[in-house]
């Protein structure tokens, strides 16, 4: 059996500090896209490339890292040590990076994209190999550790990619870019995400919605995803081309698979709650398998706007949407658990439930998932983009204000449980009156 | 003497609410025994910090049994 350190989990607040920061890169790539809605119109545009990393570097990279930070101990039983200056090493370096890289797409200034690379690698690695030193140190990993170390190598392969696409754009290096750039998005948003998300899927989709395990041909189907990129990326780099397509059908068909088994296990969820959450994961579910017939079509079509609509998808759809989702349930149970460790007192606390209002929480999923819908029409209808996308930064707003608030609360309420005298625990019986033993389930 | 608490197919937070309840009713000498669909890791840091011993047997992937009893102040 492992044991968890009082140690091992961090305070909640460098994880909040993660996830605030990374919805306000959310917030920020959607404002960028309503700021140059021509973005859309071909995935080379400054303003698309500029908003995509924002995106995934600002908004989904900083959410899953301060997740993991928290989700390591209470599922795997592994710490990820950290200290002050080294969180803020890593958070400065990506929200920054992120941000250098971004205005170094709009601005076409190399020097500007030299600065993010060098600040996006730097604090990518320290997390990267922080996380890796955690999952290779146990001698035998279970199920999820071994995909977890899956995506933590996947990471690795994505910034592989992107070092040597900033070698051409910076140092004019001569490599095929575009080949570069579909393997690069594929091993970022299949491997590290997609894979993170399909991992942690198995723990948290059963435990929250009370319902059936992911079946163990799911685990086996995710062993595959790092050898259908191996094979994908070095297929196309080599020049056959249809062993890559073949790869990227048999990925859109993971992703598939894995929306339908969740869309399954949500909708038998034995909560017997027709919640924000549970609808929230339905959503999820359902854009998953519409990710993996998009994906099928990317890679058959030759119209380019199928690959813009794929890519939108995957990264507002899958990731984005999976991990707002989550939040609703990552913040709350944080919040809960760390009341719950101050409260020598046994004071009554809130549910968890009652810590992000669900009517905000309805409004904002719902919001988010209009959002994306139209974003993916604005594909191929380019009004609808800044309509889109102004609804889509709402949408994070909103998610932004009720995470704060919540927040807010979570620190109020613990300096008031600390002021509370502790209760005193219950006396034994007396000796010639023992207690009976007792079902209290 | 032990307490019987049978938790199993829960969602969270509800087996940690009811293990802490009944905790708090739980008097020295005596052990509460609780029944888990998981292992409950986030709330062995609690039981420390509470000043609780405890003992996790796992009986398949699917139950663990935990004895909670006060430790000697």
């Amino acid at each position: 059996m492992q044991m968890v350190s009082t140690e091992a989990s961090p305070a909640p607040t460098l994880s909040f500090a993660y996830m605030l920061c990374g919805t306000l890169g959310m917030l920020a790539a959607g404002l960028l896209l309503a700021w140059q809605p021509e973005a859309l119109l071909t995935r080379w545009h400054p303003a698309a490339l500029a908003a995509v990393h924002l995106f995934a570097l600002g908004g989904l990279m900083p959410v899953m890292l301060g997740a993991l930070l928290q989700f390591m101990p209470v599922a795997c039983g592994l710490a990820l040590p950290g200290k002050v200056w080294l969180e803020s090493l890593i958070l400065g370096g990506l929200m920054a990076g992120a941000g250098l890289l971004a205005a170094g797409f709009l601005s076409g200034s190399a020097g500007a994209m030299a600065a993010a690379g060098a600040l996006l690698l730097t604090s990518l690695s320290v997390a990267g190999l922080r996380l890796a030193r955690a999952l290779w140190r146990q001698p035998r990993a279970n199920a999820l550790q071994a995909a977890l170390r899956r995506s933590t190598l996947a990471l690795g392969m994505t910034m592989g990619f992107g070092a040597a696409l900033l070698g051409i754009l910076i140092a004019g290096w001569n490599l095929p870019l575009v080949i570069l750039v579909d393997w690069h998005a594929l091993w970022g948003i299949a491997g590290w995400v997609g894979g993170l998300i399909g991992s942690v899927a198995t723990v948290v989709v059963p435990m929250f919605h009370v319902s059936k395990p992911y079946p163990g041909h799911w685990n086996l189907a995710l062993r595959t995803l790092p050898w259908l990129l191996l094979t994908g990326s070095a297929a196309a780099l080599s020049g056959f081309g249809s062993t890559a397509t073949v790869a990227s059908l048999m990925l859109a068909a993971l992703v598939a698979l894995f929306g339908g088994l969740t869309a399954q296990r949500v909708w038998a969820s034995q909560r017997g709650e027709r919640d924000a959450f549970f609808w929230g994961w339905l959503g999820v579910a359902l854009l998953s398998v519409a990710l993996g017939g998009l994906g099928a079509t990317a890679a058959l079509a030759s119209d380019p706007r199928w690959g813009t609509a794929f890519g939108l998808l995957a990264l507002a759809g899958l990731g984005g949407s999976t991990l707002n989702v989550m939040l609703y349930r990552i913040v709350p149970f944080l919040i809960w658990l760390h009341w719950q460790r101050a409260n020598k007192a046994r004071a009554r606390l809130p549910l968890l439930h009652q810590i992000v209002p669900e009517r905000w929480q309805r409004t904002q999923l719902a919001a988010d998932l209009l959002a994306i819908l139209l974003l993916l029409g604005a594909c191929f209808a380019p009004a609808l983009t800044r309509p889109a996308a102004l609804l889509f930064a709402a949408s994070k707003l909103v998610l932004l204000v009720s995470l704060a608030r919540a927040m807010q609360g979570y620190r109020e309420k613990l300096a008031h449980l600390k002021t509370l005298p502790a209760a005193s625990p219950r006396a034994a019986p007396e000796p010639d009156c023992p207690a009976p033993k007792v079902a209290i389930a | 003497m032990s307490r019987l608490l049978d938790v199993r197919g829960l969602p969270p937070c509800e087996p940690f609410d009811r293990i802490l309840a009944a905790t708090d009713e739980l008097p020295f000498g005596e052990a509460l025994e609780v029944l888990i669909h998981r292992e409950p890791l986030p709330l062995y840091e609690w039981l420390a910090e509470h000043g609780f011993g405890h003992r996790t047997v796992q009986e398949s992937s699917e139950q663990f049994r935990i004895f909670i009893h006060h430790l000697p102040s």
